[in-house]
């Protein structure tokens, strides 16, 4: 209730409240610079330098030799290659499927709460099981998926899914997709059922098939669910790393190698501490750089 | 402060001190147990792999019984808990979880020998188990900047496991004592592996040969592959693996045909099973992998000697190949590197641990003594004539990243991404970037 009163600005009152909010603030201000911005810059000073904790002692300042190596490492760009690779089939296969499996079961037809437990129940398996899981699945020789293609005459399409260069990445993306498409199912779900069912009922009764009540009232809704969406891919797809260790270990030869796993190489099997900390510089430049692109996105979508 | 808190003080300061005595009983510096000595732990980790194939809950329970001071602590080590990445956690952290560390492949120890965070086996090979109770090939395995230190366990070399069933009804030939008559030449041997392949071609339903290439092995059958062709595994230059000569290419072109012919698979560039899981179904004739292969398919088929036989490749009956054992070490931190020792010497080389893990899964002996107990079977005295012809892989500094130079351009070939010829230039052209001194 407006007392017709001015209100006065009072400095020490003022600096009490920000020194009180600091305060609160400390201790996860505290946290954070310890376990991501120290992080950080240790990673940041480790890639100028040649160091290896097993056969140095020191690290050797280098400068940017390590990042100018970067580009000329016939391994580093096929994982780069192989990772962008794996991120536009996921990006784009996981969102068409979950939006379907969204839109059926969020019909309501019969089983539909079945199906959607079903789809989702893959996201609590831990990712190393389901990829052992399915390395057995897409034997060529044991595996049910060759099995299956056999038994309904479709045997020209078996494969040996991992150890052929080109099926061997979509083979992860297809395993990606089963074991994550639930967490999107969940999002685009919950983006249908937040709207109006007026708006549908009135674009019925004007006469709108479903098709074009699909395209004109809840697609345009869904903007930004699909931009959550797209964003939480992403960033699973750039963070590709288990399923490949465990179903391929980047083989075969270099086909399926991405960038966390020849990290990981570099910093855990040849110790090479300077250059697996630059390979984390450019996996967390691109995460960064498309984290802000689709924040832009987002933003320009609600304004 | 009142009476009442002064008496509440002093009876937990009295508590304090009796507990803390009760809890340091047999905590102090133990010695090797035995009767009447003080009570000591050992912690042991061991791969669960090993912890099964070497029966340890038996050889725990033996130790115990002998040695009634004695507690073991058996820890399954992860597979992250490779040499390598427990030497990384001592030199940071100054500590380690384990007393003794069971596993660990030659060539995972030469970092560890360089940063000299290992006790050595020295005084062990001169008091205890002499020097030539071991295969020579084997032992020399640990040996680094000229001391023993760390002691192979189990010895394992390459070779072709061979449905021997299979080759009788190809008309191959096997001795009526049921071995195996060796390929003296590759293209023998793809003779061999074309009468061993079933059904149509390129996609036939047995295959005659598997070549190891997985992850794990690929670089240990190129070099196992050198030795056997050329009787040495450098080139010219005496300290690099060959990857120029004919008796390579020949090779290389040899796997390569089988997969474009269809007699061959390369299924083991995906799944490292590939191969032992296909020999077990019946569904390929001969793989060529370690030789502990051979029992394990066995003990799977619940089938003997008369099925399932080991059988050199080209040359290596007179060159032998490479020896590829795990090996058991000390790290420098440990604080009971008496009782470790004396666990290894009374258990783990004892006759009944090396032929019950060969008996049930195919991991061969280094005790020379323990061949001499074992059922007849041709396949025994043929591994111990490799393994005794066999050299020891060489311990290069930069060991990972050759292994993965390796393994990147024979697997790229094997998917026929490159030729043979170009497999060996890439190889050469790594080399340059590495560092292959090698630890002696």
């Amino acid at each position: 209730m407006p007392t017709g009163k001015k209100r006065h600005y009072n400095p020490t009152l003022t600096q009490g409240r920000n020194r009180s909010g600091v305060l609160f603030a400390l201790p996860s201000l505290v946290y954070l610079a310890l376990t991501l911005v120290a992080p950080l810059l240790i990673a940041l000073f480790l890639s100028l330098t040649d160091y290896s904790p097993l056969y140095s002692p020191r690290p050797k300042f280098i400068g940017i030799n390590n990042f100018l190596r970067l580009f000329r490492d016939e391994q580093f760009l096929i994982a780069t290659y192989n990772t962008l690779v794996f991120t536009l089939g996921f990006l784009c296969l996981c969102i068409s499927f979950s939006f379907v499996v969204a839109l059926l079961i969020d019909t309501g037809i019969r089983g539909a709460r079945v199906f959607n437990t079903a789809v989702f129940l893959p996201v609590i398996v831990p990712i190393s099981l389901t990829s052992v899981a399915f390395v057995w699945i897409l034997d060529p020789d044991f595996g049910i998926v060759n099995y299956l293609l056999k038994l309904v005459g479709l045997g020209s399409i078996a494969a040996k899914w991992l150890s052929n260069p080109q099926t061997v990445v979509p083979s992860v993306v297809g395993v990606s997709i089963w074991r994550y498409a639930g967490i999107s199912v969940v999002m685009f779900l919950s983006g249908l059922q937040a709207i109006p069912q007026e708006l549908s009922d009135s674009a019925r009764v004007d006469g709108a098939n479903y098709f074009q009540e699909l395209f004109k009232i809840r697609v345009p809704h869904l903007r930004e669910t699909f931009l959550i969406v797209c964003v939480w891919n992403i960033t699973i797809s750039l963070k590709v790393f288990t399923q490949v260790k465990v179903m391929t270990g980047g083989g075969p030869g270099t086909a399926s190698m991405v960038l966390y796993l020849y990290m990981y190489n570099n910093l855990l099997k040849y110790f090479r501490m300077g250059y697996a900390s630059s390979i984390s510089l450019v996996i967390a430049v691109l995460v960064i750089a498309l984290t802000l692109l689709s924040d832009r996105l987002l933003k320009a979508e609600r304004n | 402060m009142n009476k009442a808190h002064v008496r509440y003080v002093v009876s937990m300061v009295v508590m304090l001190f009796v507990a803390s005595l009760a809890f340091s009983t047999g905590t102090g510096e133990p010695k090797a147990g035995g009767e009447g000595e003080e009570k000591a732990t050992l912690r042991i980790s061991a791969y669960a792999f090993i912890i099964q194939k070497f029966n340890f809950r038996e050889l725990v329970s033996r130790f115990e019984k002998e040695h009634p001071s004695v507690k073991i602590e058996l820890l399954t080590a992860t597979q992250d808990e490779n040499p390598e990445r427990n030497m990384l956690k001592w030199i940071v952290s100054k500590q380690t979880r384990s007393d003794l560390y069971i596993g660990g492949l030659s060539g995972e120890m030469s970092a560890l020998a360089l940063s000299g965070n290992l006790i050595d086996w020295e005084d062990f090979l001169k008091s205890g188990i002499k020097k030539d109770a071991f295969i020579a090939s084997v032992l020399k395995e640990g040996v680094f900047e000229n001391k023993q230190q760390s002691l192979p366990f189990y010895g394992d070399t390459l070779a072709l496991s061979v449905n021997t069933v299979m080759m009788r009804k190809a008309g191959l030939p096997v001795d009526a004592s049921g071995k195996p008559k060796p390929a003296a030449t590759w293209d023998e041997l793809a003779e061999y592996a074309k009468k061993l392949t079933v059904g149509t071609l390129p996609s036939p339903s047995i295959y005659g040969l598997s070549v190891d290439v997985g992850t794990f092995d690929c670089t240990l059958t190129y070099l196992n592959t050198v030795q056997a062709s050329r009787g040495s595994l450098f080139g010219p230059d005496g300290t690099t693996v060959d990857a120029s000569s004919s008796e390579m290419l020949a090779f290389l072109t040899f796997c390569q045909k089988g997969v474009t012919e269809g007699w061959g698979s390369n299924g083991t560039a995906a799944d490292v099973n590939y191969g032992r899981n296909n020999l077990k179904a019946r569904l390929i004739a001969m793989i060529y992998e370690p030789i502990s292969r051979c029992n394990e398919s066995r003990t799977a088929m619940n089938v003997g000697p008369e099925e399932i036989q080991v059988m050199a490749v080209p040359g290596q009956d007179r060159n032998g190949g490479i020896t590829a054992a795990h090996h058991a070490y000390i790290p420098k931190m440990s604080k009971q590197p008496v009782l470790a020792k004396k666990f290894v010497a009374e258990q783990l080389l004892s006759d009944y641990c090396q032929q019950w893990a060969v008996v049930n899964f195919g991991k061969f002996p280094i005790m020379r003594s323990a061949y001499k107990g074992l059922p007849a079977d041709p396949e025994y005295a043929t591994v111990l004539d490799l393994m005794e012809k066999s050299v020891q892989q060489p311990n290069y500094v930069d060991f990972a990243r050759f292994n993965d130079l390796v393994m990147r351009n024979v697997q790229n070939m094997m998917v026929l991404k490159q030729t043979p010829a170009e497999a060996m230039q890439k190889i050469r052209d790594g080399y340059k970037e590495l560092n292959l001194t090698i630890v002696k």
